[in-house]
């Protein structure tokens, strides 16, 4: 083992075997080409373009900057003051559900989106899907024009064409007329949904994503005779088992769940050393095949393939109700939690079939069973929606028995519309399509000719349907089998509603007029339910109306005017029910999990970046790194290092996956610390539509996702790609090994108990360094710093996104990645801990430290970077002339420059999306973090004027606004009373690289764990 | 034996060699002495507008505050230009018929803005904020000079970096108290230094040195 591992971290397989040539490569700063011209440039022109710039920069000098214009209102807005952002609530509907947010708006252009506060699935959070959403808006590639053919419409001649249809003729009954649509959670939508199906009764509607809730559905209805949702209190958790569940990472209410688990976290760890220690910290247990963010912040996590959750949870069940059956003897515990007697027989018989070689280690199962059964009444279990009913089924027995119904898990209606119910399946309407019965379909939005199933066939029967008409934001796959096509509007530009997962009405508000000819999908629906006229089919007209009828006439304009401000409408949280399990059923539903072992499964998962493709054109998302591999602009088949030696693949190799009879190519990735014997392969890659980014980017794994199997396929038969007798490879574009801190010391990691027992561990990285420089007084006004909890942080990369939008990051593209060029201000970094196969996870994020005495301000030839009065390290960006010393004395390696003018070729409509607050770097300059200065000296300004201090949480940086689990704290130490002040005087504070005497102004707090102590194992 | 050059071409060798020493002198020092030049500065260079709009007769004539039209001034970053809705108040009663007025007769009618060129401008670079400066005790005038005595707008001040930075080092001489800030060619009462008063404004409205890179460039 090399030296650099004397910590016991690491980044890669290479690292850890101390492969040859990567040492080489972490000695330099860039790896070789970095500087190279970019592609396509012969060494000729690029001569040829530096002599003539040579002798044009000395002119270009010499001329004055261009005259510019001042365009004041036509009509002044009482509303707005030219440059002095507004916000607005409105929602972002993913997977159904929504979350509330804040849109910055300046003049009426959104740049910005941040959480609603007010906002159930949010509370102020936004996740990189929602960040990155604003993008999206306006993409250069999204349709503008309707069409029939090749022949451009305008919306309202399409719409007339609509009614020409067979089934969609006014007065007719529907007979073959049919709907696609995403489920749906919107009450106006369920509402015109109604109204057409009064006045078409043969009309049918069906609902189709690639990722949806059926199997809870199925079983919930299974084993409570109705549609529930299970909810969650993680403020109340003690002890949670996380079953292929990605909680906090995904899901509708994946922000809410993490600020909740951590925030019961961080109050047990901070009051450690308090008066008040002792506080019971939670436990997290994951069992997952694939990383998960959540898994990465698991107390214990067992290794797992997708397709074996089921057992595991059949053992736990099992204990505990072994467990269970000797406290009810000694008549500890209430007998009303546990099996009734004539079923208990059953059940037992079942969980012993179903946990049979559970692949996990019996001490493992007992240790949680009893954590759990300890925990009774403040415990969770809960699973991935990803999961067989059969898991969904054991979670909420497991619940059941342990006593955590009525507490921590209750059960609410399901916001989905039709949930569980026959409109859900496909297949339904594939059967009708090759039947004949299908005269007419319209597809409103999702992108069903890519995503559905393989072996339903959709393309094929979609060709037996005349009249097909789609509407959708992208010309896609759908689209181009369509012959009628229509624009959708984007959210920010939309009037709507829709269900929170917790049933709260949310508000859909837009935040700019269409910016092409495009209208919502509930303005589709409402040309069919018969409310066409001028004018009263507007989304806003649609949705007024649909309130003043669910208010029965007395909704007032005050209310609706609050209403839409807060973005939340009252009181609409769905009622807690509490639904009796029925036993009988449970036995045959756990059975029917049909488990193999021996072969190598299949496992298709959502992409943390372009969810199931339908973000696929979203560069800011197509850059940010993958949660845990840290691949941009490609997806992989993840396996791990002992199945990779087994099929003798690297990570790079193409290999050839068959499933079924179908073949699909993918690069394969090894990955630390995945299940043996599966690969993961993330959705969403391999587009063939009209969307330029996403195109012919990664491979498209829903060629071999079939109906059966949607989730866990197998046997796969995985054979390396040979071409020309050499292994085929293909270089996937990861941010892995840049910049890496070469071993030093830069995590710090404790349990509890050790954390309780020595408050001070981390006491030696706290103190002054001795130095050679002066001192400078920085103890009065503003002193601005910050920290990051690493026992936070899951790594989700909601803190990267925000940073590129509110600070005009570019986008560099793969190969510019590739040659590590990417310019992200923060970025996170991903340590494996432990054996190989077995690893634990630390993510820690980095950005500018701003040091006190930074060694980048040291070798700046042109002063370019400086210090500030309150603390900040300043770069300078009219000064600097591009010479990279800076980056190259960073010991941190946050520095980024910028190679190329990214920001020159960029679409005008992607120019509306940069923060006028914030400059617009060009060729040639060094940036870097700035701790959002913009908002520092906004907020100074204002204190200012209303002769004031800045007051505490007034400065809110972009990172720390979205972060889900408020791992970063921002503020001004001088402020005694502030949330930084009591985040940097907890004991487990440290700075990173203390050695170096650099004094940053960031602080990392220690990363403290709660292990079972029966399972110590890697504490 | 005879000379190799004529001697017309020795003199024009040694006259090119001079030439071009005094070239690559003469060449930077008269650009550097160029930039330096209100001319390259773009000051006191009429910008054509629109509108012949003169700020003498709306200033000095008709007594009309500065923030009647620049109504943000105060509270944000922009001073603020008039729509087109605040002419037509008083105009209404005098020259909205005339032919001068066009513009803002299609921009009422329309509702699209009228175009006016700028005329104090600064790089993108730099984030200027006039309600903190006015509310600091800068008049308008510091910047703008005497617009009571402009028919057509002009530049008056370099709006250099260094320009800003004299008076962020040494902001006393410059402030004056926040009620007279609109006031043309104010100056402190009698018997009073501005210097004195200057430093007393800058106790009274906690004025502070204000030369860090960010307080204007982000």
């Amino acid at each position: 083992m090399s030296d650099e591992l004397r910590h016991g971290y690491w980044r890669s397989l290479a690292e850890l075997a101390g492969a040859a040539g990567l040492r080489e490569d972490a000695m330099r700063e860039f790896p070789l080409g970095a500087d190279a011209p970019p592609p396509g440039m012969a060494r000729r022109t690029f001569m040829k373009l530096l002599g003539a710039s040579a002798a044009l920069a000395g002119l270009g000098a010499c001329t004055r900057a261009p005259a510019e214009k001042i365009l004041p209102y036509g009509r002044r807005m009482p509303e707005l003051t030219p440059g002095t952002p507004l916000h607005y609530a409105t929602s972002m509907v993913v997977g159904g559900y929504a979350t509330g947010l804040l849109v910055e708006s300046h003049e009426g252009r959104p740049t910005k989106v941040e959480g609603n506060p007010e906002h159930p699935a949010s509370l102020g959070a936004a996740g990189v899907y929602e960040q990155a959403s604003v993008l999206q808006l306006y993409d250069p590639y999204r349709a503008r024009s309707a069409r029939d053919g090749q022949t451009p419409l305008r919306w309202t001649d399409f719409a007339r064409a609509l009614h020409t249809m067979p089934g969609a003729e006014p007065g007719g009954t529907g007979v073959g007329l049919h709907f696609l649509m995403r489920p749906t959670s919107s009450p106006l939508t369920a509402a015109l949904i109604g109204r057409i199906r009064e006045r078409y009764p043969e009309a049918r509607f069906h609902f189709h994503a690639p990722f949806d809730e059926r199997a809870v559905a199925a079983a919930s209805l299974a084993l409570f005779g109705d549609v529930v949702m299970p909810q969650h209190d993680f403020t109340r958790a003690r002890v949670v088992l996380a079953l292929d569940s990605d909680f906090m990472g995904s899901g509708p209410f994946s922000l809410r769940y993490a600020r909740d688990f951590a925030s019961r976290r961080h109050s047990a760890i901070a009051s450690t050393s308090g008066a008040d220690a002792g506080q019971e910290m939670s436990r997290l247990y994951a069992v997952e095949g694939m990383w998960s963010p959540t898994g990465t912040l698991a107390d214990h996590r067992l290794r797992v393939r997708a397709g074996a959750v089921a057992s595991v949870a059949a053992a736990v069940l099992r204990e505990v109700l072994r467990l269970r059956a000797g406290a009810l003897q000694a008549g500890a515990v209430d007998a009303g939690a546990a099996v009734a007697g004539a079923d208990a027989a059953l059940v037992r018989d079942a969980l012993a079939a179903t946990a049979a070689d559970a692949p996990a280690p019996r001490p493992w199962i007992e240790a949680l069973a009893r954590d759990l059964a300890n925990a009774s009444g403040s415990g969770i279990v809960i699973a991935g929606a990803d999961q067989a009913p059969a898991v969904h089924a054991l979670t909420f027995a497991l619940n059941e028995v342990l006593g955590n119904v009525g507490s921590t898990v209750w059960y609410g209606t399901a916001p989905i519309f039709e949930l569980g119910t026959e409109s859900h399946d496909l297949g339904a309407l594939v059967d009708a399509m090759r039947a004949g019965a299908v005269q007419t379909l319209v597809v409103a939005s999702g992108n069903p000719v890519y995503d559905a199933p393989v072996d339903l066939d959709f393309t094929g029967a979609l060709k037996s349907v005349r009249h097909a008409a789609y509407v959708g934001m992208y010309e896609n796959e759908t689209a181009a089998a369509c012959r009628w096509f229509a624009p959708e509007s984007h959210y920010l530009e939309s009037w709507g509603d829709a269900c929170a997962y917790d049933g709260t009405v949310s508000l859909i508000q837009p935040l700019i007029a269409p910016l092409y000819d495009t209208r919502t999908v509930d303005e589709l629906l409402a040309v069919f339910a018969g409310t066409d006229g001028t004018g009263g089919n507007s989304a806003h007209g649609l949705l007024r109306e649909s309130w003043r009828d669910r208010s029965g006439g007395t909704f007032e304009e005050r209310q609706w005017e609050e209403m839409v401000g807060r973005g939340v409408a009252p009181d609409t949280r769905s009622a807690r029910l509490s639904p009796r399990l029925r036993w009988p059923a449970f036995p045959p539903l756990i059975r029917a999990t049909t488990r193999q072992t021996g072969h190598i499964e299949l496992v298709f998962e959502r992409d943390p970046r372009v969810y199931d493709g339908s973000f696929a054109n979203n560069a800011w998302l197509q850059e940010l790194p993958d949660p845990v591999t840290k691949v941009t602009w490609d997806n992989a088949a993840v396996l791990s290092p002992a199945t990779a030696a087994k099929l003798n693949i690297e990570s790079g190799d193409v290999i050839e996956l068959s499933l079924d009879g179908r073949e699909q190519r993918a690069p394969a990735f090894v990955l630390p610390g995945h299940a043996d014997e599966a690969i993961t392969i993330r959705l969403g890659y391999g587009r063939e539509g009209a969307e330029e980014v996403a195109r012919g980017i990664g491979s498209n794994a829903y060629r071999l996702r079939t109906r059966a199997a949607p989730y866990v396929g197998g046997p796969v038969e995985v054979a390396r790609v040979l071409e020309g007798g050499r292994p085929l490879r293909h270089e996937l574009a990861t941010t892995q090994m840049h910049w890496r801190l070469q071993g030093r010391d830069i995590i710090r990691q404790a349990t509890i108990d050790e954390y309780r027992r020595d408050p001070e561990l981390t006491s030696a990285q706290n103190t002054r360094q001795p130095s050679l420089y002066d001192r400078y007084d920085y103890s009065k006004g503003d002193q601005w710093a910050m920290t990051i909890d690493l026992s936070k942080c899951i790594g989700c990369g909601a803190c990267t996104v925000a940073c590129q939008a509110e600070n005009n990051i570019p986008v560099v593209g793969r190969d510019g990645v590739l040659k590590s060029r990417e310019m992200h201000w923060l970025r996170i970094d991903r340590y494996f801990t432990g054996g190989e196969e077995d690893p634990a996870a630390v993510m820690q994020p980095m950005l500018c430290q701003h040091c006190e005495k930074a060694p980048c301000e040291y070798v700046c030839p042109v002063n370019a970077t400086v210090h500030s009065e309150d603390g900040l390290n300043e770069m300078v960006y009219n000064r600097c002339v591009g010479t990279r010393f800076c980056s190259n004395n960073c010991p941190y390696k946050v520095r980024r420059f910028n190679w190329f003018d990214y920001n020159r070729e960029i679409a005008e409509t992607v120019k509306m999306v940069k923060n006028p607050d914030v400059t617009v770097r060009e060729r040639g300059v060094m940036e870097k973090c700035s701790f959002c200065v913009q908002r520092i000296r906004r907020a100074q300004i204002e204190a200012q004027l209303e002769g004031r201090a800045v007051r505490d949480g007034e400065v809110v940086t972009a990172c720390q606004q979205a972060c889900p689990t408020q791992a970063i704290v921002f503020g001004s130490y001088t402020d005694p009373a502030s949330s930084i002040v009591r985040s940097l005087s907890e004991k487990r504070a440290f700075t990173v690289l203390h050695e170096l005497g650099t004094e940053p102004r960031v602080r990392y707090l220690a990363r403290i764990t709660n292990p079972n102590p029966e399972l110590e194992e890697r504490a | 034996m005879a000379s190799l050059f004529t001697r017309r071409a020795t003199t024009r060798l040694r006259l090119a060699i001079v030439l071009t020493i005094a070239a690559m002198v003469g060449v930077p020092l008269f650009l550097m002495g160029w930039v330096r030049t209100p001319l390259e500065r773009g000051e006191f260079q009429p910008v054509s507008q629109p509108i012949p709009f003169s700020h003498q007769i709306h200033v000095r004539g008709l007594r009309i505050d500065c923030r009647y039209c620049h109504y943000t001034v105060e509270r944000a970053a922009y001073a603020g230009m008039p729509s087109t809705g605040t002419c037509v108040p008083c105009h209404k009663q005098v020259w909205l018929d005339g032919p001068w007025f066009a513009p803002v007769r299609q921009s009422l009618a329309s509702g699209r803005p009228i175009e006016w060129n700028r005329v104090n401008q600064l790089p993108g670079f730099v984030y200027f904020d006039h309600a903190i400066h006015v509310n600091k005790g800068v008049g308008c005038e510091s910047c703008h000079g005497r617009v009571d005595t402009m028919t057509t707008a002009v530049q008056v001040q370099p709006l250099t970096m260094g320009w800003c930075l004299d008076c962020h080092r040494q902001p006393a001489e410059r402030l004056r108290p926040v009620a007279q800030m609109t006031v043309m060619g104010w100056s402190p009462p009698a018997g009073e230094s501005r210097l004195a008063l200057g430093r007393e404004l800058m106790k009274r409205y906690h004025v502070r040195r204000m030369t860090d890179c960010t307080a204007c460039h982000r």
